[in-house]
């Protein structure tokens, strides 16, 4: 199943990112799970367990609740990390600085994501000690977070950065995530924090982190990978302009959100006659949303018509990856998605070689699929030793 | 202990020794020592490998399982901060005597799971498949007991939740609404200064007045915090006679049940206790309650079927060991279809790895019980 010579310090750092959030999803699962039956219990037996009615706690389902939902958020931000890597290694024409930095910062962060999950429960009553150790774990995390935000940058430093819209998107996502992570760093302030509990600057916080984080990762991904899922080419126009959109709409629509939820606005209420200045804020906010929606909207239309059967075929390699799946195989792969199991010789971000052997190191020309491999170059290159043989250890 | 025991034999046929199925040689393993094709999936480069991929699976599958037993640890430690003194009563309850039985049964079973795996890894037919039988009795011997233990709580009307109700005129939990007098020690926000002194004071008063054995001591907070509560059971019994008559019927009832009970299954003192107390209160008659438990010296064991609460102890109880027993029950279906392919000869030494990967199982549930006995049972 795995390529010959893919070792861990070749795979690329979409599968690293995979790798940290199938941890985090398989030992955080578990404790919803348990919280899930011992609720039914409750609901069904009547047993005491988080009904204070009952006898029960319900700080106890607080803490079993963000024990499994506060690494859910890692679930959904760490494959968008993988993503964001991806596309910073095309776009910039760029080795992505500090590989095993990178790589190994996706799995600190899903190993620290299991030990802050009281952050969201200062305001709880649970003691003062824990909250401050959760608090100050909370800024640990900022340091992976940080090490692949300044390895992304350092990796279009010197590059030859091609706006096309995957990278416009992956460009938002750096924007975005980075305002996300600081305002996180701001509610995980113990003293910050009970006075911004539960008001719009959370909920702006979270969507710069998810929405901003998450969505534009997956926006960029999904524009990335599209000629290869499905063949066709998306139209290029229609995809900066949903960007563009996007862009704003969100900004819009959240980054208000900061400035209400400083001045108090609490979240999940519909009115505030105290506040009436705020009235204007609410109403630009809801504007955006609609410019985000019809961004949101101009991505479908575009997918939608890049599907019909006047587009163009897409080539192998539109936008000169180095990663298997564009120099191996046509768009979309074929059955088994491979002619010949690809041989790993290098890691996965070497655009060099890439242009040597296509002979094309032009930017912006698509780059045709190298054939390589076969029985006979694979023997060889075990022989002269540049791959690592296959052990039950590598796994 | 298996894992130091390689699937790969250079030589197949030395070290299939004449057991009478050399046929399966051909069946399973190819000319190289490696596995048969049909065993090996061709995405793995050996039968080592593949192996140790079923086996770190296997692990995985298990570390989901600790943090699933996990979290119903967690709740126990909580409500045992929380309540302590509850606890080391209702343990009480328990009896000491079956649960070590089971804990012991458990053990032998992890042992014959144990030597099943080392029968698998001899090519002996006998030994894997008498062995993994016996596992399938002890761990039905465990069920057994289990059965006899809940069975007996329930007489004592010890059952999970809304049902619970220890004693005549004992509320059910049911009855109770609110957060009347049950709110535990430790306060969310929102009661931020008053609430969590309030409520010690509330358990102190409980505790003192029960001592004092006066009548009606337990719903003096009842009384206080909520007077639409459902306390009608107590107030009423002292002014009108025909409750009284009931609550004394019921008490002589359950005293027949309990008598039954300590026959029936070998109970320790403390379910001669339980047995007396309501003697007590049917004697008793209308009078007292409680307070009367206590001061007729039943100690502990007596006080526990005042306490409301007990409720929650014993809610834990019936889920750890509810969830731990369905783990038992999934261990024996599994064990049983072991049985039915070692019967058939299809383990060897060269492929067992459903017979180690169950065995890694019924460890993880062996182990899970290791730790609920001394918990629920012994502290």
């Amino acid at each position: 199943m795995r390529a010959p010579g893919m070792t861990w310090n070749r795979m690329p750092l979409f599968l690293w990112s995979i790798y940290a959030t199938s941890i985090v999803q398989i030992l955080a699962t578990p404790v919803i799970g348990i919280t899930m039956v011992l609720l039914v219990m409750e609901r069904l037996l009547g047993v005491g367990i988080f009904d204070p009615a009952l006898g029960g706690d319900p700080v106890l389902f607080q803490h079993f609740f963000w024990f499994y939902s506060h690494p859910a958020v890692y679930i959904m931000i760490l494959p968008a990390f993988g993503v964001i890597s991806e596309l910073m290694g095309t776009f910039s024409r760029q080795r992505v600085y500090g590989y095993r930095a990178v790589a190994l910062s996706s799995v600190a962060i899903a190993l620290l994501g299991f030990l802050v999950w009281g952050h969201h429960m200062f305001t709880s009553g649970q003691s003062p000690v824990s909250s401050v150790v959760f608090s100050l774990i909370t800024f640990l995390i900022g340091i992976p977070s940080g090490i692949k935000i300044f390895n992304w940058i350092w990796t279009m430093y010197k590059g030859s950065v091609w706006l096309k819209t995957p990278m416009l998107y992956a460009l938002t996502f750096l924007f975005l995530f980075t305002i996300g992570g600081v305002t996180g760093i701001m509610v995980g302030a113990l003293a910050v924090d009970i006075h911004l509990h539960d008001t719009y600057f959370v909920v702006a916080h979270f969507h710069y982190v998810m929405m901003g984080g998450t969505v534009m990762a997956f926006l960029g991904g999904i524009h990335y990978w599209w000629p290869k899922m499905t063949g066709k080419l998306y139209n290029e126009t229609l995809g900066k302009v949903s960007a563009l959109l996007v862009f704003l709409g969100f900004n819009m629509t959240f980054f208000i959100q900061f400035v209400m939820g400083s001045q108090g606005m609490p979240r999940r209420y519909y009115d505030y006659p105290d506040m009436p200045w705020l009235e204007p804020l609410h109403q630009a906010s809801t504007i955006g949303s609609y410019v985000l929606g019809l961004g949101l909207l101009v991505v479908l239309i575009n997918g939608m018509l890049s599907l019909r059967k006047k587009t163009p075929k897409a080539p192998g390699n539109p936008w000169g990856g180095a990663t298997l799946e564009w120099t191996h195989t046509t768009s979309p792969p074929d059955h088994h998605n491979f002619h010949h199991t690809p041989l790993v010789t290098h890691g996965p971000y070497d655009y060099e070689v890439l242009f040597q052997t296509s002979g094309d190191s032009q930017r912006g020309a698509p780059v045709p699929v190298v054939e390589v491999g076969g029985p006979q170059e694979m023997d060889k290159s075990v022989d002269d030793g540049t791959r690592q043989p296959d052990s039950p250890s590598d796994m | 202990m298996a894992t130091s025991h390689s699937v790969t034999v250079d030589d197949p046929h030395a070290a299939h020794g004449g057991d009478g199925h050399g046929h399966e040689e051909h069946m399973l393993v190819g000319h190289d020592g490696q596995l048969h094709p049909s065993r090996l999936q061709h995405f793995f480069v050996s039968s080592e490998q593949q192996f140790e991929a079923s086996k770190l699976g296997m692990w995985l599958f298990l570390a989901t399982e600790i943090l699933l037993f996990g979290g119903m640890f967690v709740a126990y430690g909580i409500f045992r901060v929380l309540y302590p003194e509850l606890y080391e009563q209702a343990s009480l309850q328990l009896d000491t005597v079956l649960g070590a039985a089971n804990t012991l049964v458990l053990l032998l079973s992890s042992l014959t799971m144990a030597w099943a795996i080392r029968g698998a890894q001899m090519d002996n037919r006998k030994v894997l498949v008498g062995n993994l039988v016996a596992t399938i009795v002890l761990a039905s011997g465990f069920l057994v007991v289990k059965y006899f233990e809940y069975t007996h709580k329930f007489e004592l009307g010890i059952w999970p939740g809304v049902n619970f109700e220890l004693d005549e005129g004992t509320q059910r939990v049911s009855d109770l609404t609110g957060a009347v007098a049950l709110t535990p020690a430790f306060t969310p926000a929102g009661g931020e200064e008053g609430a969590p002194e309030a409520t010690n004071e509330t358990e102190d008063a409980e505790v003192v007045e029960a001592d004092a054995g006066a009548l009606g001591a337990a719903d003096a907070p009842l009384a206080g915090e909520d007077q639409a509560a459902p306390a009608g059971d107590d107030d009423a019994v002292p002014d009108s006679p025909a409750a009284t008559g009931e609550g004394g019927g019921e008490a002589a009832a359950g005293e027949g049940v309990g008598a039954e009970a300590a026959v029936d299954v070998t109970a320790g003192p403390a379910a001669a206790a339980n047995l007396d107390a309501p003697g007590e209160l049917a004697s008793a008659g209308l009078e007292t309650e409680h307070g009367d438990d206590h001061g007729s010296g039943h100690g502990r064991e007596g006080e526990i079927f005042s306490n409301r609460r007990a409720g929650i102890f014993f809610a834990i109880y019936y889920v750890m060991t509810g969830i731990h027993a369905l783990h038992i029950v999934i261990g024996i279906i599994a064990i049983g279809f072991l049985v039915f392919f070692a019967q058939r000869g299809d383990y060897s030494s060269v492929w067992y790895t459903p017979v180690e990967n169950v065995g890694l199982y019924w460890h993880i549930v062996d182990i899970i019980w290791i730790f609920v006995f001394p918990l629920m049972y012994l502290i």
